[in-house]
């Protein structure tokens, strides 16, 4: 079970402000998702269970050959200096 | 709606007059681009235009009127065919933005191959459609660009995530349009908004381009207002594809055996524990009876079946489904993807 405390703590971690009640909120919900982890844990699923798998018409690599990148897939970075793309400071 | 108009045609119709030289395409885009002008403020089903669809309609009519009697069977079967796309599959060109402010202004430099394929049949991008934010969702209520309206009754939702394009086509704004299903983001809002909707088999169709949130579970999905519009579609947009190898082998559907009158030799399952299940509303449950009755007198067969490890479908796409969007969305996390907003570390410390 996760505690109001741990998910102030996550929303710190990912950087998202969050009020008081939001925090009970959620912290609710993911205990409600936790719940149905602990529904699976029920089953048994032996190991000699076969997984599936798609089929597949062709091979599965292509040959590795470089290939450029086409010039406007930089179009969406937001700003570049020179060769590199300017990111926001971290920490 | 307005069944007497001719934006309410289908596909298939829509293209035979094309052809047959009786509707210009251009006009009948312009038509459309109207009543998503006039009408779309109360629904709220579409985020962008396509400001090149015009262009586009005329180079059609310019083809139309060039090639006498060139019906080269694939490549034209969508003829002008007004095209509504989940704002969460690539369109080149188009802001994509999964109606999420942290891709508001990110603009795809490919399409989709299931775009690239439907194009290639003629049909022509109006707009991205509305959406719950990154597919998740079963509402349309969860967008960063405002609830979409169910345009039967606009107090209710018109169901999720692929509530736009289902609310563009039961309003005419749209002829056919495409969605994603992850646990059901297709098959509801078809169902709310009282139009077609196809979930196809995970595999069949290509996923390049339909931007992720759970891609072990996720297939674009199909939307039109007839089931003869759905294998038109479909037969556009099967095939294998390099770009994605978790296609399975080619399959088509032969149109002309789409026969309204009979179902003989198909078989369809209806599951137990879904029918008898606490959880259906009884209005649902006698609607469900109906639909089976009919089919049972278009000479299908219907069989019930039992799953019992339906019991742990829930827990089980929960479990996937949000390992997955946890892995998928990791890379917004403000370094690689960002928003500029002056207010990002405020209060956090």
């Amino acid at each position: 079970m996760v505690s109001v405390e741990e998910v102030r703590h996550l929303a710190h971690l990912a950087r998202i402000g969050m009020k008081d009640e939001e925090l009970r909120l959620y912290a609710e919900q993911i205990n409600e998702i936790i719940e149905y982890f602990n529904m699976l844990d029920e089953l048994e699923i032996g190991n000699d269970v076969e997984p599936y798998r798609m089929s597949r018409g062709y091979k599965e690599m292509r040959d590795d050959i470089p290939v450029a990148f086409p010039a406007d897939m930089l179009s969406n970075a937001k700003s570049m200096k020179g060769r590199f793309i300017k990111a926001p400071k971290m920490g | 709606m307005v069944r007497s108009s001719r934006l309410a045609l289908n596909a298939y119709e829509l293209v035979e007059e094309v052809k047959s030289g009786s509707i210009s395409v251009e006009d009948y885009i312009a038509s459309m681009l109207e009543r998503i002008e006039s009408i779309d403020k109360r629904i709220n089903a579409y985020i962008t235009i396509n400001h090149h669809a015009l262009d586009e309609a005329r180079i059609m009519d310019k083809m139309v009127k060039s090639s006498s009697s060139n019906s080269n069977g694939y490549r034209s079967t969508l003829l002008g065919v007004p095209l509504a796309v989940k704002d969460n599959i690539s369109t080149e060109g188009i802001r994509t933005t999964c109606s999420s402010r942290m891709l508001e202004d990110y603009v795809p430099v490919y399409d989709a191959t299931v775009v690239k394929r439907l194009k290639g049949a003629g049909a022509i991008v109006i707009g991205k459609t509305n959406m719950d934010e990154f597919g998740m969702g079963s509402t349309t209520e969860f967008s960063a660009f405002g609830v979409t309206h169910n345009p039967w009754d606009e107090e209710r939702v018109a169901g999720g995530s692929s509530g736009g394009s289902a609310a563009s086509l039961a309003s005419c704004m749209a002829s056919i349009a495409l969605g994603s299903d992850t646990g059901g983001s297709v098959r509801c809002p078809a169902s709310f908004c009282s139009i077609y909707g196809l979930k196809p088999t995970y595999g069949l169709l290509s996923r390049y381009g339909l931007i992720s949130y759970a891609n072990s579970l996720e297939c674009i999905g199909l939307m039109a207002r007839s089931a003869v519009d759905l294998a038109l579609m479909l037969n556009a947009v099967v095939g294998s594809d390099m770009q994605n190898d978790h296609t399975s082998i080619d399959s088509s559907i032969d149109i002309k055996s789409i026969n309204s009158t009979s179902l003989k030799g198909m078989r369809f399952a209806i599951v137990r524990e879904i029918i008898e299940s606490d959880a259906i509303d009884e209005p649902v449950r006698d609607s469900m009876l109906d639909a089976i009755a009919s089919v049972e007198q278009l000479d299908a067969v219907v069989e019930e079946v039992s799953l019992p490890s339906l019991r742990y479908a829930l827990a089980s796409y929960y479990t996937i489904a949000m390992a997955e969007a946890s892995s998928n969305l990791a890379r917004y996390d403000g370094i690689r993807v960002w928003l500029y907003t002056t207010a990002r570390w405020d209060g956090m410390e």
